[in-house]
């Protein structure tokens, strides 16, 4: 195994095939290949351009195409199963989080610094308030549905309900105590907090996340259809009964073969867990299907109800133009969501879905081969 | 990668590749288990047929609608799943059958003489 860094491998490239080289590595930069993976890459390509006395583009054509191709040759189990999941690890949640918080006090810290002056009291206790419950429940839902998506339900609904119920209790807290009066703190306070929470979000340390391989090692039969129903619920959105249907037939596999004498181990007969999860994702149009409407149909409602405390205000004598603002963007916002719910947009949206899934399955396929 | 031939049995690429079609054939028989599937399918001499491979060409075959399903009571178990092919599963196996016949032609003939 190479130990060279890949800047010194493509420097050992022949020079003509260095621009290639380098094409190649930003495109494995993208993809889920670890370091290693990339650097061993770029080893066998060059071995493989010395051996042939050809051109890099003569032997692979495209660089960013070839890393791709052998991007999904390699992946892992595990890789495959990240490549499904819109956030790789809760840590990156929490950064994103935190980083809006911090760039909403910095912006209105600014505006009201600059409108009220930057040694006023502007800043409420019910602001504060509001700031704490609306992060703290919105942070405490996106990680319910992070460890969801990733078939970890009681860390799901143990973070979510707790989160939800902490932050509102801080929040009322604060607002019963400090009632509508200003806080004893200047306007130029609120910027430099929100540049300390950005600056945190990014000094936070990185939690060590469960991987699936790790859950999925145990060859005891329970454990293996628990983790699979989780997995198939979790990745795919498969309800409860879908995923319990799902694993039937397998269960039954494995009673037929121990009433016959035979007694199978679980990840050589049916592979792990992960590996069973992947190969069945070209059959979960359906799920893949409620789950693209639940997505939707989610922030139209949470619209829709803000709308009954908007709609209100602008049709007051004395609206403000914030009002007249806020109700365009509302009516902008519900007009995109209907129209983006076209049965059109849904059948290419579970289309792409089921040929990515079919790429990872039949990619997992031919690893065994390998 | 290039399937090279396997003294235990076809090589796994082959297998996956035959399996919807053998599963399709072996179907026209009779409604059946996924668990008989797998043993008969051995029996005829298609090597080691895992779980791993067979449930997810199962299920791509139902989802595709070459193959409908129903629930039997099972010994101990959640229930058998019994799988059935559909009219539409007749005429795949139909097809496919065809166009495997052509490709044994094709085989057995390349090599035997120059194409003209």
């Amino acid at each position: 195994m190479t130990t060279d860094s890949p800047l010194e491998i493509i420097h050992r490239y022949p020079e003509h095939d260095q621009q290639w080289a380098k094409g190649f590595l930003l495109g494995m930069t993208g993809t889920e290949l670890s370091p290693e993976q990339a650097r061993s890459e770029l080893e066998a390509a060059l071995e493989m351009i010395n051996g042939s006395g050809q051109r890099a583009s003569q032997l692979f054509d495209d660089p960013w195409e070839f890393s791709q191709t052998r991007a999904q040759a390699l992946y892992t189990p595990e890789q495959r199963a990240n490549a499904e999941y819109p956030v790789q690890n809760s840590a990156s949640l929490v950064v994103g989080v935190f980083a809006v918080i911090g760039l909403l006090c910095l912006g209105f810290g600014i505006w009201i610094g600059f409108r009220d002056g930057w040694m006023s009291n502007s800043w409420h206790y019910t602001q504060l308030a509001s700031l704490i419950a609306g992060a703290g429940v919105g942070l405490s839902l996106h990680l319910w549905w992070f460890y969801r998506f990733r078939g970890q339900f009681r860390r799901a609904r143990v973070t979510g309900i707790l989160g939800s119920m902490v932050s509102i209790g801080v929040a009322g807290l604060v607002g019963l105590v400090g009632g509508d009066q200003p806080m004893p703190i200047w306007n130029w306070v609120a910027p430099l907090l929100g540049i300390a929470a950005v600056v945190a979000a990014f000094c936070l340390p990185t939690p060590q996340e469960d991987s699936h391989e790790a859950t999925s090692q145990s060859d005891s039969p329970d454990s293996w259809f628990a983790e699979t129903g989780k997995q198939l619920r979790g990745r795919y959105g498969m309800s409860r009964q879908e995923a319990k249907a799902a694993v039937a037939p397998v269960r039954q596999h494995w009673i037929d073969s121990r009433i016959d004498g035979r007694e199978l181990s679980m990840s050589e007969e049916f592979g792990t867990p992960n590996e069973f999860v992947i190969s069945l994702g070209p059959s979960t149009s359906k799920p893949a299907k409620r789950r693209w409407l639940l997505l939707r149909l989610l922030p139209l409602a949470v619209a829709i109800i803000y709308g009954f405390c908007v709609v209100p205000d602008l049709f007051r004598p004395d609206r403000s133009g914030w009002d007249i603002l806020m109700g365009i963007a509302l009516v902008v916002f519900i007009g995109i969501t209907l129209f983006e719910l076209r049965p059109r947009n849904r059948h290419a949206y579970v289309a792409r879905k089921i040929s990515e899934r079919q790429a990872q399955a039949r990619a997992l396929e031919d690893g065994r081969d390998e | 990668m290039v399937a090279m031939s396997n003294p235990n049995g076809f090589p796994g690429s082959w297998q996956r590749a035959m399996l919807p079609m053998l599963l399709l054939a072996e179907l026209s028989l009779g409604p059946t288990h996924g668990y008989a599937l797998s043993k008969n399918l051995q029996q005829r001499g298609l090597g080691p047929l895992k779980g791993a491979t067979l449930y997810p060409a199962l299920a791509k075959l139902e989802a595709s609608g070459l193959v409908e399903t129903r629930w039997e009571e099972g010994q101990g178990g959640p229930g058998r799943k019994v799988y059935e092919l559909s009219d539409a599963g007749s005429s795949e196996l139909k097809a496919q059958r065809e166009q495997f016949d052509q490709l044994v032609q094709l085989v057995k003939a390349t090599g035997l003489s120059q194409v003209r």
